[in-house]
């Protein structure tokens, strides 16, 4: 078959939709969706710019089709943010000038949400292989594991 | 008009079913690292993918006495995360935990990165040290074959048309064997191997060396074992000048080719270093590991 009736939960709201059965799941969740947070870099698993949680765990959506995640749960960026409140992490990338031409920036912030979950004070080598897969051009990355830390730091915080 | 169908077939026998029906013309989808982007760079045409993913024969790691079953659907991430792994077989835990990314490894599986065939394929290296089997399924029955055996060459393999690589079969270290793998490559992560080595050692309760394995990736047209620097070792008393004479050996016996990734000359000059390296840290290793 090459068209398929799929759903998507995509921060939390559902969708349904018609697909093609060689679309990514990238294409489909900017184009159909409109949900252009997530970026197109390489297209083929180098770069991160596409990174979503998919059931939790950061993947690049270039290498998913789309109806690959029929059922499943999608986080993207614009699914971070709580109740028009960022996130602690998108806090401290501000705070530490975490983003520059923020090409990467969505895709970062969503690894780094992943490795907080799991891991609530991680050391900066364990947060440079968390986001080893998501290539910075701009930054060096020293900004953006300031700003991992720091956010781990207020979470814990917050938490307590 | 979509590039390819998909289909995802609710069991095993569907599956190879389906697969023959479809010959050349299909390819089973997986984690999907290699082959979608092989497709969208036109490397790769196929009429129909059939995705594994959720067939539960094919996922999973089981414990079966002195080895381990792996199926071929079976996610990097979750290699190089689990427990028995890491206990019984350290190095294919150690080499999963540095494929690709953190992103490709929650995708790409066991069977993909062994049917692709790449001579870099960091699980491969492991597995070729372990004499790990491959378990594949087809119409006409299933079929084992030693993953060594399986390599011919680059993306080249002994797999027959209608044949679906079901799972792995590893056996497990013996007590007292150490193991390690050292993947060299331009970066630390979504790196290709520039040379990759796996080994493991067994000495006796007098610190000679009863047996051992050494695996050279990426310095062949497939991953190859160091036979000559393995029988060299046997029996051996390791001491330094040892090891640097069985990695001067082992430089001796890869074959690697010149490519963006590094110069022939290059290559043999880190498979001599890191092999003595690796060698080293087997000798200085805690029993543990």
């Amino acid at each position: 078959m090459s068209h398929h009736n799929i759903y998507l939960m995509v921060n939390g709201k559902r969708y349904s939709l018609e697909v093609e059965s060689d679309r990514s799941l990238l294409d489909v969740v900017r184009e159909d969706l409109n949900l252009t947070g997530i970026k197109k870099g390489c297209d083929k698993g180098d770069c991160g710019a596409c990174t979503v949680l998919l059931n939790g765990k950061p993947v690049n959506s270039c290498m998913v089709l789309a109806v690959q995640a029929d059922g499943k749960e999608i986080t993207t960026i614009e699914g971070v943010a709580r109740d028009g409140k960022l996130d602690p992490i998108q806090v401290a990338f501000i705070k530490h000038g975490a983003v520059q031409c923020g090409f990467c920036t969505p895709g970062m912030i969503l690894t780094a949400w992943a490795l907080l979950r799991e891991n609530r004070e991680p050391m900066r080598e364990e947060i440079q292989k968390a986001i080893s897969g998501n290539l910075c051009r701009c930054t060096g990355y020293v900004q953006i594991i300031d700003a991992i830390q720091s956010a781990a730091r207020v979470s814990r915080v917050n938490n307590e | 008009m979509a590039a390819f169908d998909y289909v995802k077939p609710p069991s095993l026998e569907s599956l190879i079913n389906d697969y023959a029906q479809a010959k050349s013309e299909g390819a089973i989808l997986a984690g999907g690292t290699d082959l979608l982007v092989k497709i969208r760079s036109g490397l790769v045409s196929r009429r129909v993918l059939f995705d594994i993913n959720d067939l539960h024969e094919m996922k999973g790691i089981s414990d079966e006495g002195d080895s381990l079953r792996i199926g071929a659907a079976t996610r990097i991430c979750d290699v190089a995360d689990s427990n028995v792994v890491q206990s019984t077989v350290p190095f294919l835990s150690l080499a999963a935990s540095q494929l690709g990314s953190p992103q490709i490894r929650n995708r790409a599986t066991v069977g993909g990165n062994i049917v692709s065939a790449s001579p870099a394929a960091d699980t491969v290296l492991p597995l070729i040290a372990m004499g790990a089997r491959l378990r594949f399924g087809s119409q006409g029955g299933n079929r084992e074959v030693s993953i060594e055996k399986f390599m011919e060459g680059p993306g080249q393999t002994d797999i027959r048309e209608d044949e679906v690589l079901i799972g792995v079969v590893v056996p497990k270290l013996s007590n007292g064997c150490k193991s390690h793998f050292i993947k060299v490559g331009r970066r630390k992560a979504v790196a290709i191997s520039v040379v990759n080595i796996a080994g493991w050692i067994k000495t006796d309760r007098t610190g000679v060396i009863e047996d051992v394995r050494l695996v050279l990736g990426a310095v062949a047209p497939t991953a190859i074992r160091a036979g000559e620097t393995e029988t060299f070792l046997r029996g051996k008393r390791p001491n330094e000048v040892v090891l640097k004479e069985a990695a001067r050996i082992t430089a001796g016996q890869s074959s690697p080719i010149s490519d963006i990734r590094g110069t022939q000359k290059g290559r043999r000059l880190l498979v001599e270093a890191w092999t003595f390296r690796l060698l080293q840290i087997l000798m200085t290793q805690n029993e543990a590991n």
